[in-house]
């Protein structure tokens, strides 16, 4: 604006005819009318304490999380809610523990032998084992994905038992688990009806609802997938 | 005399509120205009004041919001109060009170790019940022954690709007002041 200014300011003495005078007058009023919507829209921002969304972007990046709880921590005035037991949840919780089955006879189910005496366990040691660290989560996560497009793109749609399969029950739960995670956020398809289930990986995460699909998964199945796969290995061998 | 005979007059009430206010008895907290009407009376606002003047000894007090409803027409239908903090709390609070680190500058960098771009952003923009932070899982479920907790609202556009708990605890223009500052 100020470069135009000051461009009309010089030609100003040139003009010596109405009509380059009124064109000079012309282009004045339009640089106004820039200036006016200039400052409305600074007006506007100012008002609702606009700032760019790419400075936020920068400002985000060189602080650290501390610092952002901090900022956040500043502006936070967070609601007081008391817990409580309604007559509908007594309701629920009595159903559930009628159905429940007493703990000796869930163990015995479960088939995981005399139980080791309990002890403490610490944070540290839970780390160690992958428990209470988060970013195993996440890089198991990735692992799995990483696993299932590898597998993709040489076979095509995946069996969904069959990824799961481990030759350990617990991997297959944790497996199981880590994938339902990966197909409610859309990084994952799941196709078929029943036990015919299919993957199909998605390179990148896909728009969709959140899908919530509950998969049950047995010991008595994870036997017979065990004993097919027993039998698949001994017909190649 | 006519004071104490007015305090005695509340303090019932009084009890009543924090009572309706305090507990939740539905899937948002606090209590809805009608019902503080309903169970206080007329005066329900003398009695907000009153408890507002209690609990300002605490550090909380009694806030009144707009809850997203979508019959808009009946007046008063959807404001709320709710109880919360009035002072300026701490990080080593926050953390006293159940909240980690990563889901406060979560919320800092959601809420404010949300702001930012003027009320709506889309989800993939802003896990993407959020991902940078934190990496892509834990991006993932720090959305899905505030949109459980309605800081954010997710609309079927794949847009991200806030949320009625961000407007009832958040004091926005704060928010952007400070974050403009740093």
């Amino acid at each position: 604006m100020e470069r135009s200014l000051k461009t009309l300011e010089k030609n100003l003495v040139a003009f010596k005819s109405k009509n380059e005078q009124c064109i000079d007058s012309e282009a004045l009023n339009e640089i106004t009318k820039v200036i006016i919507l200039q400052d409305n829209q600074l007006r506007f921002q100012s008002s609702k304490f606009f700032i760019d969304p790419e400075t936020i972007r920068f400002k985000f990046r060189k602080l650290s999380r501390e610092k952002l709880a901090e900022v956040f921590v500043s502006s936070w005035h967070p609601i007081l809610e008391l817990e409580q037991l309604t007559f509908r949840g007594f309701l629920n919780a009595f159903d559930y523990w009628q159905e429940l089955l007493p703990i000796s006879e869930r163990l015995r189910r479960l088939d995981i032998g005399k139980p080791n005496k309990a002890q403490d366990i610490d944070v540290k040691r839970l780390n160690k084992m992958g428990i209470a660290s988060e970013e195993e989560f996440f890089n198991k996560l990735e692992r799995l994905w990483k696993e299932l497009k590898e597998k993709y793109s040489t076979q095509g749609k995946i069996e969904y038992w069959k990824f799961i399969f481990d030759s350990k029950f617990s991997t297959t739960i944790d497996r199981a688990y880590l994938l339902s995670f990966l197909i409610t956020n859309g990084y994952v398809g799941l196709t078929g009806k029943g036990k015919d289930l299919f993957l199909i990986p998605n390179n990148e995460k896909k728009k969709q609802n959140r899908i919530s699909f509950p998969i049950s998964i047995s010991k008595k199945d994870w036997g017979q997938w065990q004993s097919l796969e027993k039998k698949v290995t001994l017909a190649g061998n | 005399m006519a004071k104490s005979r007015e305090k005695s007059y509340f303090s019932g009430k009084l009890k009543k509120a924090v009572r309706l206010l305090m507990y939740r008895r539905s899937r948002i907290p606090g209590a809805k205009e009608w019902e503080l009407k309903e169970k206080l009376g007329a005066d329900y606002k003398k009695v907000i004041a009153q408890l507002n003047e209690l609990l300002d000894d605490l550090g909380l007090e009694v806030k009144e919001i707009i809850e997203p409803s979508a019959n808009h027409l009946d007046s008063g239908e959807n404001t709320r109060f709710v109880v919360t903090l009035k002072d300026e709390s701490s990080i080593d609070e926050a953390k006293m009170i159940g909240w980690r680190i990563d889901n406060l500058a979560g919320l800092a960098i959601t809420i404010s790019l949300i702001i930012s771009k003027q009320g709506k952003a889309p989800i993939e923009e802003v896990e993407s940022i959020l991902a940078e932070k934190f990496g892509k899982w834990k991006a993932m479920t720090l959305l899905e954690t505030f949109t459980r907790n309605a800081y954010v609202m997710e609309e079927e556009s794949g847009l991200l709007t806030l949320g009625w708990r961000t407007k009832a605890e958040v004091d926005l223009k704060k928010l952007m002041k400070i974050t403009a500052k740093v």
